[in-house]
Order: structure tokens, then C-alpha cells, then sequence
């Protein structure tokens, strides 16, 4: 029974994998791009982002046509609504890589090849791991996993306490630019919200599983 | 919660057919309860035991109580006519008399005693206003019942239940034999009658128990396998044969 139905619940959460997956490559191609200078891998992300645009408008139209032919409910009403909750905070994060890939253009432009802090670059692969993870407990109905992601928020917020902490003393002993020391101060603050969207995703993902929102 | 109507420790059985399993459900005053379940499970033998409409059915015995305010039911004292003055139903196919429309409704009342014209006209406009369907016959009440449309049928059929005041009204997949329009006015009717009744109805229409009812109860093989709010069975149902069966996975 219901073979239709599943394999299109099925196809939905691939395209939520598909875009988390697109997510998280502009993530890490931003971040990697903001270290060796130059403007090709911010340009490449901000590419990424914009199809995670026509990603989420597919998502979208996909849980309408499947909410009015459905009409599901319980876990199948959870996993629909749940899938049209998480796909806005996968498109903020495709913003806030797109704004992080703007700042690095700029600094393309005016030549400055800033010295990133290790701290960035490891909030960076966790903030994108996060997102990953995050659509992946949803996809698996794994709550544990789900947990988990929701508890490496606090890594990642004492990370970006820590990275602005570092930049400001930079600032105060004028070790660095001061203008590039901000700069990177608001990509970390990016992807402190990109990591805030992954914890949205987790919550989410658990209310499908449990029927609970935490 | 204060239940009208409840069973304890309900068991029938067609000959060696356990049909129902020691049903224990309680239908509370002024909401609409809703009774789900594939074909076979037992919710439309659970239906038609509340209004002792098979226990005369040869080979079938119960054990365990039905309590309408207090009384059992099959209390050898209880009169079934004076059971079902109080617990009317009405049937999954509009079942009207071959008579009047008027007559159909009067019946009731007269074989409950009431002869005067006037209180009989009042008991007939009363009753047909109550069912929604007052303002389509009121100019052709001496018509006949089968002269109608099959919702406007099921909708005398609720008229002629009410016209005896009852407190509980037992609804059979009263929509299931109707149009999408007739079906909506029949809600639509439900919504309202529950001021004044206790509604318990046997649905196969999922998208209806979430419209109509305030409570549920999901019966598999004669058990009853979980009850609540309509609310909490269709979000989070507690029982996985419950989920199972709501979203069509079984049955």
C-alpha cells in the first residue's frame, strides 16, 4: 500500500540532502577561498547559493502538491511540514555563505590576503557539519543524531566568543588592519548564525521523530 | 469528562466470532466521538450495541456493560424503547419511510403516544430545522420522502431521529453514501447538533474524524486499540498500529 506516497516522502528528503549538501559545499568553499585570496571560490559559492534558490522553490512546490494530494497526517503530516520549516533555514544559510562570499570579494578587490584565524576555519567545517548532520537526522529519523547536533552549539558559540576575543586584542595593539579584523569578526558572527540554523534544522528534526517541539 | 454513555469490559460474540474484546470506552457529554477502524475491526458492531440493535441476532451473546446515565443498558428492567427514544441513529444509506416527508418525521412522536396536530407541526418543523433542511421541504411537506436527493434523505433521516429528543445520536457512515456538497452540510450539521446531543459516529473518511470529532477510537480485530483526542491521534498517535492505519499504511 501507499508505494506512491513513500517514494515521494523518500524523494523529498533526498532533496533536502541535495541542498544541505550544496550548503555545506559553499560553506567550506568560501571559507577556503577567504584564505588563498582571489575571487574565484567566493564567486563559485556565490553560484552555490543562488541554486540553493531554485532548490528551496522546488522543495517548497513539491510539500504543497504533496500536502493537497495527501492530505497526510501524524508522522507523514510532520515529516511534510517539518521538510517546509527546515528548507527556509537551509536558504538563511545559503545567504549567510553568500554575504560571507561578498566580504571576501571585497577583500579580493582591495588585494588583502587576511590571515585567518585556525578558530575560523574550525568553526567553519563544524558549522557545516552541523547543517549536514542536521538534514541527515532528519532523513535517517535519527534523534540522537539530531541531539547531538543541537548540543555543538555551544562549541561553536564559545568559538566565535573566542575568535572575536582574539581580533579585538589584535585591534587594540593594531597588530592587524583594523578594517580586516572587523571583517573577519562578521564572517565568524555568519557562521555563529549558520550553526543557529543547523541547531533549527536539529530541533525540527526531532519534532518529526518524537512529536515534540523542544 | 463527563461521559453519557460508556462501556465497561464490553465482549460480543457472533457465535464463535469474538467480534468485540473488552471494550472500555467512555463517549463524553456534548462532543462528537468518533469511531475508526478498517472493515471488520468491529466499531460498527460497537455502534449498534450502544442502541441494542444486535443482541437479539441469533448466536449473539454479550458480556460486560453498556451505561447510558447510569444504567445498564442490558438491565432486564431497561425497555429497548425507551432506550432508543434516548439513543437515536441513523444508517449509512438514507433509509426514509415510503411515506410523507411530514409522516416520516410524526412517526416517532405518534408511536411515542403524541396525537394533536399542532404539538406534532411544532415536533416536525423543530426536527427538520434541526437537520438543516427546514427551509428546502417546508412548501412540500406532504411530498413524498423518496422524492428527494439522496443528502436531503439522509438529512430527513437525521430529522426523524431528532424528532424524538434524544440525547445521543449514533451515526452509521451517515456521509459515505453522498456528494462532496452533502456531505459538507452534513458536518456542517454535526458541528451544531453537538450543542445539543452527544454524537458518536463510525467514519471511513479519515479527513472526517479530524473535521468533525473531539475524540476517537481506533478498533483493529474487536480491540479497542487507543482512544483520546482527536488532536493527539491524528498528530502523535500513541500506539503504532494507530499510525499505521491513519496514514494508510494498513487496512
Amino acid at each position: 500500500m501507499r508505494k506512491t506516497f513513500d517514494a515521494e516522502l523518500l524523494e523529498l528528503s533526498h532533496e533536502l540532502t541535495a541542498m544541505a549538501d550544496t550548503a555545506q559545499d559553499a560553506i567550506d568553499l568560501v571559507t577556503s577561498s577567504l584564505a588563498k585570496g582571489g575571487e574565484e571560490g567566493a564567486k563559485s559559492a556565490i553560484e552555490l547559493t543562488s541554486t540553493m534558490d531554485q532548490m528551496e522553490r522546488d522543495i517548497e512546490n513539491h510539500c504543497m502538491s504533496l500536502l493537497m494530494r495527501q492530505q497526510p497526517v501524524a508522522r507523514d503530516l510532520r515529516t511534510i511540514s517539518t521538510a517546509l520549516k527546515m528548507v527556509t533555514d537551509l536558504q538563511r544559510i545559503g545567504d549567510q555563505a553568500a554575504n560571507i562570499a561578498e566580504i571576501s570579494l571585497l577583500m579580493a578587490a582591495d588585494g588583502v590576503k587576511p590571515e585567518v584565524p585556525e578558530d575560523l576555519a574550525i568553526m567553519s567545517r563544524q558549522a557545516g557539519l552541523m547543517v549536514r548532520q542536521a538534514i541527515a537526522a532528519y532523513a535517517d529519523r535519527d534523534e540522537t543524531t539530531a541531539q547531538a547536533v543541537v548540543n555543538l552549539d555551544d562549541v561553536v558559540d564559545e568559538l566565535f566568543v573566542k575568535i572575536k576575543h582574539d581580533l579585538t586584542e589584535k585591534i587594540a595593539h593594531q597588530e592587524d588592519h583594523t578594517g580586516r579584523a572587523v571583517d573577519l569578526i562578521i564572517i565568524a558572527k555568519y557562521l555563529e548564525r549558520i550553526a543557529d540554523h543547523a541547531v533549527n534544522i536539529a530541533n525540527w528534526a526531532i519534532f518529526c521523530v518524537t512529536g515534540q517541539l523542544q | 469528562m463527563d461521559a453519557i454513555l460508556k462501556t465497561e469490559h464490553l465482549n460480543l460474540w457472533y457465535g464463535d466470532n469474538h467480534a468485540l474484546k473488552d471494550v472500555n470506552l467512555e463517549m463524553p457529554e456534548h462532543q462528537v466521538t468518533a469511531l475508526i477502524g478498517p472493515s471488520g475491526c468491529g466499531k460498527s458492531t460497537f455502534l449498534k450495541t450502544l442502541d441494542r440493535m444486535n443482541d437479539l441476532i441469533p448466536g449473539v451473546r454479550i458480556e460486560g456493560q453498556v451505561i447510558y446515565r447510569d444504567r445498564n443498558i442490558f438491565d432486564p428492567q431497561v425497555d429497548v424503547t425507551w432506550l432508543r427514544r434516548h439513543v437515536g441513529m441513523v444508517f449509512q444509506k438514507p433509509n426514509p419511510f415510503p411515506m410523507s416527508i411530514y409522516d416520516n418525521i410524526a412517526y416517532g412522536p405518534r408511536t411515542h403516544g403524541i396525537r394533536g396536530k399542532k404539538e406534532l407541526d411544532q415536533i416536525v418543523e423543530k426536527s427538520l430545522r434541526g437537520a438543516a433542511i427546514w427551509d428546502e421541504v417546508k412548501d412540500r411537506l406532504k411530498k413524498s420522502a423518496l422524492s428527494l436527493s439522496g443528502g436531503q434523505q439522509q438529512r430527513i433521516c437525521i430529522a426523524r431521529a431528532l424528532a424524538v429528543e434524544p440525547d445521543v445520536l449514533l451515526m452509521d457512515e451517515a456521509t459515505s453514501a453522498l456528494d462532496p456538497i452533502s456531505t459538507s452540510k452534513i458536518e456542517d450539521l454535526i458541528a451544531d447538533l453537538k450543542k445539543s446531543y452527544t454524537i458518536v459516529i463510525v467514519t471511513h473518511n479519515m479527513q472526517q474524524a479530524t473535521r468533525v470529532s473531539d475524540r476517537c477510537a481506533f478498533f483493529l480485530h474487536g480491540e479497542l486499540v487507543e482512544s483520546g483526542e482527536t488532536e493527539q491521534i491524528f498528530s502523535v498517535p500513541k500506539d503504532k498500529r494507530t499510525e499505521d492505519y491513519i496514514t494508510g499504511r494498513f487496512g
